[in-house]
């Protein structure tokens, strides 16, 4: 990172939508000679899909926030080209191929229902003025085991839980994502029980922490990202963090989410991030870091709670974290 | 085309995803998890390699034609170097080279536990292609090379466990189903 950068980010003052790393700029170079290349070369191996840069999604103000972490976001392209979102198929690229255009998400309506005092339907432009933008940089730390520094825009889930006023009984939240096959090519795949259902802590969504997010990188989210809005956890692994909600859903008991009904085994309920709770298949003490460009790069430590125990730790105070995984 | 010819077409495309994957990385083209995309592509390579020479055998059966015979010990052999690969970048990208972080998973967890049972009995079967060894090992060698059976098999519950996850099990499926197939017709013509 130049120190100028640095410098910036420490400041706090920047703006990540207008960042363009140069480490970018020497891998467009490095694909634009490949490419001429392969073209001279005659018949090509390979054939490079050209993804939409920030610039051609429309720009969502927000203010700096205090939670950011100092940390430099991967380039848009990364965040945008690698997605775990399975409505649009199984492999990272395919929701970044097959989402936009596909995905219909103006107009957009969002319901709010069960224990609250006033339920309703939300439209996705009241929702974005429903409460001030904040910028917030955080680490995406994937069940995984790989993470990305993403800028996210958007508000505290608070925000929208206080207007709705929830009742004593309401416990729990439940998310669910648009499940429409014609918009979703991957909803045939059959082994994963749909619609996209995760959910929170009544306690956990009120935190302040939790972002109900519309941008990344100063513009409106990508359609793979989860456009509208999704949410954005931080303290727990991506899978919790739902993308395309259109509902949102106050119950008293524990919801059951596409993952504890798909694999009970492999991702648990809080799911929170957590560097002593192994993964069946692979430790989860460390993490690849993604968008550093080098390929033998160190792996980082996980940290308890994704670095936030600070701010968390309190609310699972006595519980077991092995069992409620 | 002359045999020779063949088994140097056949070498090359052997490289041919050797070589792709070399390029995507100076290119920078793998995506934004480079590593992932080397573990998958070689374990995928090292499998469908597998399964090819494994085919040998049975189509020089069929077909009636001994000229196969040199293609199985090549096609073995770029099997096993896509499998030293994917089993160096597992070792690199997953424990940061540390012997101790890879000694831990194969006791720990089944997934890595049974890619490296698979390697371990790649290993012999590498060093022992040689003619030398083949004509030292006699009858033993035919009894020996049988284990790519075991190899196989075991690839193949490896590439399910990789996929349970999602549950997305067609690709390890269809492998398993051509091992069964090989196998299975193997056995039934055997003399």
């Amino acid at each position: 990172m130049a120190r100028s950068d640095a410098k910036r980010l420490i400041r706090g003052d920047h703006l990540s939508g207008q960042i363009t790393p140069e480490s970018v700029v020497h891998r467009r170079r490095a694909i634009m000679l490949a490419g001429a290349a392969l073209t001279a070369a005659g018949p090509g191996l390979l054939q490079a899909s050209t993804p939409k840069p920030a610039s051609a999604y429309a720009p969502l103000a927000a203010k700096p926030s205090r939670y950011s972490i100092l940390e430099r976001p991967v380039p848009f392209e990364e965040a945008s080209t690698y997605n775990n979102f399975y409505e649009f198929g199984l492999e990272k690229e395919d929701p970044a191929e097959r989402a936009p255009g596909r995905l219909k998400t103006s107009p957009w309506k969002v319901t709010v229902e069960g224990l609250v005092a006033r339920p309703r339907e939300f439209d996705i432009d009241e929702l974005r003025k429903l409460a001030p933008m904040e910028e917030r940089i955080t680490r995406l730390r994937c069940v995984e085991g790989w993470s990305m520094v993403i800028p996210w825009v958007g508000y505290s889930l608070s925000e929208l839980i206080r207007r709705v006023q929830p009742l004593g009984s309401a416990k729990f939240i439940e998310f669910t994502t648009l499940a429409d096959p014609k918009q979703m090519p991957g909803l045939s795949y059959r082994a994963l029980r749909w619609p996209y259902r995760e959910g929170l802590r009544m306690d956990e969504a009120q935190h302040p922490l939790s972002l109900l997010t519309f941008g990344m990188y100063g513009v409106m989210l990508p359609e793979q990202n989860g456009a509208p809005l999704r949410l954005m956890v931080p303290w727990k692994y991506g899978f919790k963090s739902s993308k395309s909600i259109v509902k949102i859903r106050f119950v008293e008991t524990q919801p059951p989410t596409l993952w504890t009904l798909t694999a009970p085994k492999e991702y648990g309920f809080y799911a929170n991030v957590n560097p002593e709770v192994a993964h069946p298949r692979w430790s989860q003490a460390t993490e690849r870091v993604l968008g550093t460009d080098a390929l033998f790069a160190p792996r980082r430590k996980t940290e308890l709670f994704n670095g936030y125990a600070d701010l968390v730790a309190p609310m699972y105070a006595g519980m077991d974290l092995k069992t409620f995984y | 085309m002359s045999p020779r010819t063949a088994w140097q077409l056949i070498w090359l495309l052997c490289a041919l995803p050797l070589a792709d994957l070399v390029f995507r990385i100076a290119a920078q083209q793998l995506g934004a998890n480079p590593q992932e995309a080397i573990l998958r592509a070689t374990g995928l390579w090292s499998l469908t390699l597998l399964l090819v020479t494994l085919g040998v055998t049975p189509f020089r059966q069929w077909l009636r034609w001994p000229e196969l015979i040199p293609l199985r010990r090549m096609l073995g052999l770029w099997a096993f170097g896509y499998a030293c690969i994917h089993l160096l970048a597992f070792w690199a990208f997953e424990h940061d080279f540390d012997l101790a972080g890879v000694a831990a998973d194969a006791f720990k967890r089944p997934f890595v536990t049974v890619g490296l049972l698979s390697f371990g009995l790649m290993l012999p079967m590498a060093l022992t292609s040689n003619t030398a060894a083949m004509r030292r090992l006699g009858r033993g060698w035919k009894r020996l090379h049988r284990v790519i059976y075991a190899i196989a098999l075991l690839a193949c519950v490896h590439f399910f466990l990789h996929r349970a996850g999602k549950s997305n099990f067609i690709d390890p499926a269809i492998a398993s189903a051509v091992v069964l197939i090989l196998l299975g017709s193997r056995i039934y013509f055997r003399r």
